[in-house]
């Protein structure tokens, strides 16, 4: 069976792994990214590359970005932007690495991986919703992922929940990810949102005692447990606004199935409110003979982006 | 050289026309029929393809309803409530002996644009059809109609747009943005109620102010969904269809709007698409049934050689 050196580029480490063609892993590792020179990052994935010369068959690899996976060409790279930027990732790493070479955005790779063996698997179309500390989507056709004019199909972070309000508040992305949950418990408890733990981009009021741990997300669905009202007002306005964006999914695409990842749709009591509120809300419309649409937890949690870029790579080399 | 008849059919009538494969309507006609019982179109549509049965290749129908395109099936028929869960196309087909293709009359109209109008050689486009009641529309990906799960797709009507009102039914784009939206925009605005589309193209025309600040309310409204349509399809353009695109100025009080959105937008990250009004009007399911019949024939053919 063919053999893959992954590789997933992410602000703090690199992960790595081998993986075959079934998406059966071994030998793991990782490293510190190398994010300060271009040299540092061609020799990290030589010096990687070498020990596993001769056993692989393709280097395919996750990273975050604006990438054009069939030209290698990244428009931006995200935390690497500073020395990856508007270059060619495939003639960078030319001379390194003499087998072919794959890249894939991480969040879509991370989907590709639901796609090829997780709770995508045999969709001709579907589309997740991915809950970070802001949100990512993407959308799946025959197996593939979708990638627009501009490489910016399944942009859902950026969705536009207020009709007449052209500030960063109006996005779905600063409304529905963990961020804008968590920052909507505080203002109900009438705490401060710092404490909470958010995206470093918001803008917050100084913490009164930085020393103590951060509230998390899932100290919160502990509260809404133990019936505490500020908190569960504060997350079914939540779960409107992430119904909103299912909704708007569901309109234009008409897909056999969406999906929700990240950390906190493991939570099964999220999952269960959401659909429950989207069966809701579909009922109106039912009527006028709008479909059905399955609504599902994403089934890989770890190694998404790894697997996901493998797939990548077999899809782009053709050999699934 | 190929020839089809194209039958467009409606609540009291069936339109049809003799089509060339070059789009030459060589002969046009309409004959009335009802739409209580099966037999009520049945019957005189039956009749109607098979005085030119000799003439044609073959058959193309388009009309309301959940319909695959593929196989011909109607899943519902819109206001033909005897149509549930039935092989359409087939049946027609059999009682006329010429190969038959049915398709949903809005997705006809997109594909009027998809084959030879404004949405030719655009890999990633929407087709977005202002109506009396709705919006209807379409998805064109990777060059490709998208049919959707369920036939589905590019129902804009159920998108959702605004945060306020989400409990209600105002936020919701078929009710924010059909033709009845621009009239309640411009009586909020200027005070002039039951202004139909004919009237306010008048308006404009005499530069009444009041009438423009109420397109322009609405045409905003408008561009927050062609922008939340953007973050999911990531288009290079997008077509306005309906009645409403017969008015230049109103497309182009439409692109000022969505340059207002993206351009002031503080998310940045979502590509403005180029807003164009409509290729087709009066013909244009006629034109999209042409398309439509070349196209399922072309890929039966090419399921059969594999």
């Amino acid at each position: 069976m063919m053999m893959f050196l992954a590789m997933d580029f992410g602000g703090t480490f690199v992960k790595h792994c081998l993986m075959d063609a079934e998406g059966n892993i071994s030998e793991r590792g990782q490293f510190p990214a190398p994010l300060s020179f271009r040299e540092e990052f061609v020799n990290a994935v030589s010096t990687l590359y070498d020990r596993y010369r001769g056993q692989v068959q393709g280097l395919a690899i996750s990273m975050p970005g604006v990438l054009d996976s069939a030209s290698g060409y990244a428009y931006a790279a995200g935390a690497y932007s500073g020395i990856l930027s508007k270059t060619n990732i495939y003639e960078l790493l030319k001379d390194a690495v003499d087998v072919p070479v794959s890249i894939e955005n991480d969040a879509k790779a991370a989907i590709l991986a639901e796609a090829w063996l997780g709770a995508l698997k045999g969709c001709s179309g579907g589309a997740a919703v991915i809950i970070g500390s802001g949100l990512g989507g993407g959308i799946i056709m025959d197996g593939k992922i979708r990638r627009g004019s501009h490489f910016a199909s399944g942009e859902i972070s950026g969705l536009m929940m207020e009709s007449g309000n052209f500030s960063f508040d109006s996005i779905a992305g600063s409304r529905a990810g963990m961020t804008g949950f968590l920052v909507r418990v505080a203002q109900a408890k009438g705490m401060n949102p710092a404490d909470f733990e958010i995206s470093a981009f918001i803008q917050s009021p100084v913490r009164e005692d930085p020393t103590k741990p951060r509230i998390t997300g899932k100290e919160v669905f502990e509260w809404i447990e133990a019936g505490d009202e500020e908190a569960l007002a504060a997350y079914r306005s939540w779960i409107d606004d992430l119904i909103m964006v299912i909704m708007n999914l569901k309109a234009v695409l008409d897909p056999e199935k969406i999906v929700i990842g990240g950390g906190v749709s493991r939570n099964p009591r999220l999952i269960k409110d959401l659909q429950e509120e989207f069966k809701k809300r579909m009922e109106p419309m039912k009527m006028f003979g709008m479909p059905d649409c399955d609504l599902e937890a994403c089934r890989y949690t770890a190694d998404a982006n790894l697997a996901g870029a493998v797939y990548n790579w077999m899809q782009m080399y053709g050999r699934e | 050289m190929e020839k089809y008849i194209v039958l467009d059919i409606a609540r009291s009538h069936v339109s049809y026309a003799i089509v060339t494969e070059d789009l030459d309507f060589l002969e046009k006609g309409r004959i009335n029929t009802d739409y209580h019982e099966k037999k009520d179109l049945f019957d005189p549509m039956i009749e109607l393809i098979r005085r030119y049965k000799d003439e044609v290749n073959g058959v193309s129908i388009t009309m309301p309803g959940v319909i695959d395109r593929e196989t011909g099936f109607a899943y519902s028929g819109g206001m033909y409530n005897w149509v549930r869960n039935m092989d359409y196309a087939g049946e027609v087909s059999k009682r006329v002996d010429l190969p038959v293709v049915i398709c949903n009359d809005a997705k006809a109209a997109c594909m009027a644009e998809l084959g030879y109008g404004n949405l030719k050689g655009i890999r990633n486009g929407l087709m977005v059809m202002i109506l009396n009641t709705g919006i209807g529309g379409a998805v064109v990906a990777d060059g490709k109609l998208l049919n959707g799960e369920h036939f589905a797709a590019g129902e804009f009507s159920y998108m959702r747009g605004d945060y306020k009102e989400r409990d209600g039914v105002n936020d919701m784009f078929a009710l924010a943005n059909n033709l009845d939206g621009l009239s309640r925009c411009i009586e909020e605005e200027s005070g002039k109620k039951n202004m139909n589309a004919m009237r306010i193209f008048a308006k404009l025309q005499m530069g009444d102010e009041a009438v423009l600040a109420g397109v322009r309310k609405y045409c905003d409204m408008l561009a927050t969904y062609i922008y939340n349509m953007q973050c999911i399809v990531d288009s290079r353009r997008v077509v306005i269809g309906g009645s409403i695109a017969d008015e230049k100025m109103i497309i182009d009080l439409i692109r000022e709007a969505v340059d207002r959105k993206f351009d002031n937008f503080s998310y940045q990250n979502i590509f403005k698409p180029e807003i164009m009004e409509c290729c087709f009007h009066s013909n244009a399911r006629m034109y999209g049934a042409v398309y439509n019949y070349r196209e399922v024939m072309k890929n039966r053919k090419a399921k059969e050689s594999e």
